[in-house]
């Protein structure tokens, strides 16, 4: 038996026929899974895709390890406003993680996330 | 996302391109660094206006093409003074099967030079292989430029893209690459006894 499953070649092309397809099944199967949970999303038209881009960023996105540099380029924040509104001193802002600046100044560091995305929800519905 | 990512990103974030030319760099090294993943999530960034795509992907290239070229030149210097120093090593060197990937390399190193660029660890040992032996560096470098250029081009696109949707992405990549190398593997098993054949036929050859 295991000669034979060896060496005939039919039983080897179908056997990688069948992964092929179960593979493209599986893989299918993920991108569904992931679009389906908000994980992962496409737009067909890449005109769109850069216009749907812009839309897609959410304070919700947030986490605790992004720098407040690149929270103030991708929310279109003014440099000054959360450094302001945090009554941030520490000379390293806006390239300063959230957390650390939360952990040096002993914050409790989930409130301090909360209160930042509050601070950014407020700025861009004062912007509207 | 992984704790190894988690603390690679802000790294990225503080630093920007000097970050992202460190990592790249030792991650062609071979030193475990998520590469792909890095370089996905800087596109990302970039397709949300952090940083610029064509900068990223310049020095992305330049960091990989670098790194590649330290260890082909350094196995290409010292590699047989080192590896005949180390008892296994020097084994492998002697070794007929190694002088059979040597010249197989030599003879044909276009395809497994571009080829390897999209594996880690494939890359490391094609470079050394091609130090050790005799495959010209202008030879390796066409190749070597090409294969990067295509792995950065592949990765890149897939972050900026998908822009926001990059971790799923990424997930995607990395089971799917699990499925890939045990497909590599099947293949390999079912036509072990036609290589070791063939192998057989080259060493008789020699």
């Amino acid at each position: 038996m295991k000669k034979y499953f060896l060496h005939h070649k039919k039983i080897k092309i179908i056997i990688l026929t069948i992964l092929c397809i179960t593979s493209l099944i599986w893989f299918i199967y993920s991108v569904i899974e992931l679009r389906r949970s908000g994980e992962l999303r496409t737009n067909n038209s890449i005109r769109k895709h850069y216009a749907y881009l812009h839309n897609t960023v959410s304070v919700n996105n947030i986490t605790a390890w992004m720098t407040f540099d690149y929270i103030n380029v991708i929310f279109k924040l003014d440099s000054t406003y959360l450094k302001n509104a945090l009554m941030i001193d520490d000379t390293r802002y806006p390239n300063i993680r959230i957390d650390r600046y939360a952990k040096n100044h002993n914050i409790n560091n989930q409130v301090f996330l909360r209160v930042t995305q509050q601070l950014i929800t407020n700025y861009i519905n004062n912007k509207k | 996302m992984g704790i190894l990512t988690q603390a690679i990103l802000p790294f990225i974030l503080l630093y920007k391109y000097w970050a992202l030319f460190t990592l790249t760099f030792l991650a062609s090294l071979a030193i475990p660094i998520p590469a792909g993943t890095i370089l996905i999530a800087s596109a990302a960034f970039a397709s949300q206006g952090y940083f610029n795509i064509i900068t990223i992907f310049i020095i992305v290239l330049i960091a990989n093409i670098a790194g590649d070229n330290v260890s082909y030149w350094l196995a290409r210097q010292y590699g047989k003074k080192i590896f005949s120093y180390i008892k296994f090593t020097k084994k492998i060197l002697e070794s007929t099967n190694f002088t059979l990937i040597e010249k197989a390399i030599s003879s044909h190193p276009g395809f497994i030079v571009f080829i390897s660029r999209f594996e880690v660890l494939s890359t490391l040992s094609i470079n050394i292989i091609c130090g050790l032996g005799k495959v010209t560096y202008k030879k390796f470098m066409i190749f070597e430029v090409m294969g990067s250029f295509v792995n950065v081009i592949f990765f890149i696109l897939i972050g900026y893209f998908f822009g926001n949707s990059w971790q799923a992405v990424n997930k995607l990549i990395g089971n799917f690459s699990i499925f890939f190398f045990l497909f590599i593997f099947l293949i390999l098993s079912i036509f072990w006894k036609k290589i070791i054949k063939n192998l057989k036929k080259e060493k008789n050859k020699l």
